[in-house]
């Protein structure tokens, strides 16, 4: 809280005083990075939430990556299949294709843990892999997308110095992501659904000691969850890049991973936590463009990945995961 | 239906899980009105039963009747359907869940779509003060 709050008393003097002169404070907080940082957190925070939606049901979902870059592919194939139509109706089809192939994704993904009740990260690996393979195999070097989403600025907040500049002039995608984490967590902690959910990934036997039908649940939250990383693709390609390339996740889903752990698997602890990675992504960004050649650009480039691993191996053994979950859940009666 | 059949009848009720019989040819009628207490060491097979009639089991012989009716027990929810309720042994907790989830969990309160966790609470310390039991919901 208070290193936010510092951020952003940061941003605004760096972006509004004379202070702005010292090319190190621009490279910090100046209003590139934190565009970038918010560019770079979306798709991890969409992915995170992804993560908590399967591990808090009790399915650990460590093909976030393959589902994410499914949903990427899926929406450059329906952008650019109908590339003639007008932008906006094209691009909400683009979306539409990438939530869909993220939930068929994570159907299959659920199918394989819970019908066939195959190691979770075997299964895991299987999607990436999967993901992987059939994008690259399937992908027209030739195809190009025209266009992609712009920036809505929201009316009134938009003009707050600086922090309009960063929050409230951003494309649709990025909003959504934001307003999904809220509607996440009060899903989670505040209706019927979450707490069905919770306990099912908790204590799935004492779920089904009164009434709730575990393995539905995890069907339908490991779905919406592929849903959730398909999303994150259709934004790189329909909002941060434009266009597909191959294997373009780069990792995204793994250190979308690391944000769920580091945020001990809540939604507004993962947005945290995908901030930090996303701030030092923009930060790698900054320090290249600022032109910093005093140290070697691979350290710089190293930055997000070692922060990562410092974040996530010095709070593992602070944070709880689900207790149930990778656990295969069947009913006792169903044994005979 | 007259006040003299049984709310819960079983009948020639037997269990076998692999290698052993935990109930075999089991009888129990209750009346309504009654409150049947049910003795025996640990292993005797009182769970086992009390499972089988709120559908968490499926009884490998015999059958169930309520209020007079041969029932089917497929699922717990069978059950609460039929009226019978079940309180489990503490190890049917959730643990990280506060007393007012473990206790809503199921048959949830829920206002305008969201759980009113603060009418369960409130009720849980009503009866808490009633019965002298203290319990922090």
């Amino acid at each position: 809280m208070v290193i936010a709050l510092f951020i952003v008393v940061m941003a605004i003097l760096v972006n509004t005083t004379a202070l702005g002169n010292y090319t190190w404070l621009r490279v910090l907080f100046g209003v590139s990075a934190l565009n970038f940082t918010l560019r770079a957190t979306v798709p991890l925070a969409l992915g995170a939430l992804s993560g908590i939606l399967c591990e808090r049901t009790g399915i650990i979902n460590i093909g976030i990556e393959g589902m994410m870059l499914a949903g990427a592919f899926a929406a450059f194939v329906a952008k650019v299949a109908t590339n003639s139509w007008p932008l906006m109706a094209s691009l909400t089809l683009g979306v539409i294709a990438a939530l869909l192939i993220g939930g068929l994704m994570g159907l299959l993904h659920a199918t394989f843990s819970i019908r066939y009740r195959m190691d979770q990260i075997i299964s895991g690996t299987v999607i990436i892999t999967l993901a992987a393979g059939f994008t690259a195999y399937l992908f027209d070097r030739d195809a190009v997308a025209e266009g992609k989403f712009s920036a809505v600025a929201i009316p009134g907040l938009s003009k707050i110095p600086v922090l309009g500049q960063v929050l409230f002039t951003n494309p649709p995608i990025t909003y959504l992501a934001l307003i999904l984490v809220v509607v996440v967590h009060v899903g989670l902690f505040y209706t019927r659904w979450g707490l069905r959910s919770r306990a099912c990934g908790e204590h799935p036997r004492a779920a089904d000691t009164v009434g709730i039908n575990v393995n539905r649940f995890r069907y339908l939250n490991t779905t919406l969850g592929g849903m959730l990383a398909g999303l994150a693709g259709g934004f790189l390609v329909l909002e941060a890049v434009g266009q597909f390339q191959e294997n373009m996740t780069a990792g995204r889903g793994f250190i979308s991973l690391a944000a769920m752990i580091f945020g001990n698997w809540m939604p507004f602890g993962a947005l945290g936590a995908a901030t930090l990675f996303g701030y030092t992504q923009a930060l790698q960004n900054e320090l290249l463009l600022a032109g910093v050649t005093n140290v070697p650009r691979q350290f710089i480039s190293m930055l997000p990945y070692v922060v990562t691993i410092i974040a996530v191996s010095g709070f593992v053994g602070r944070v709880r995961p689900p207790a149930a979950e990778g656990k295969v859940y069947e009913t006792e009666g169903g044994s005979e | 239906m007259t006040s003299t059949t049984p709310v819960l009848e079983v009948r020639g009720i037997t269990k076998t899980f692999p290698g052993v019989i935990a109930n075999e040819d089991v009888n129990l009628t209750l009346y309504p009105g009654e409150i049947l207490a049910l003795l025996g060491e640990n292993g005797a097979g009182k769970s086992t039963l009390m499972n089988i009639i709120y559908g968490l089991y499926h009884p490998t012989e015999g059958e169930i009747l309520v209020r007079g009716q041969t029932v089917t027990m497929a699922t717990p929810n069978d059950a609460i359907a039929l009226g019978i309720g079940m309180v489990h042994q503490h190890f049917q907790l959730v643990p990280v869940m506060t007393v007012a989830e473990n206790i809503m969990l199921g048959s949830e309160t829920v206002k305008r779509g969201f759980l009113d966790t603060q009418t369960v609470a409130d009720r849980i310390i009503e009866l808490s003060h009633r019965y002298n039991l203290d319990v922090d919901p």
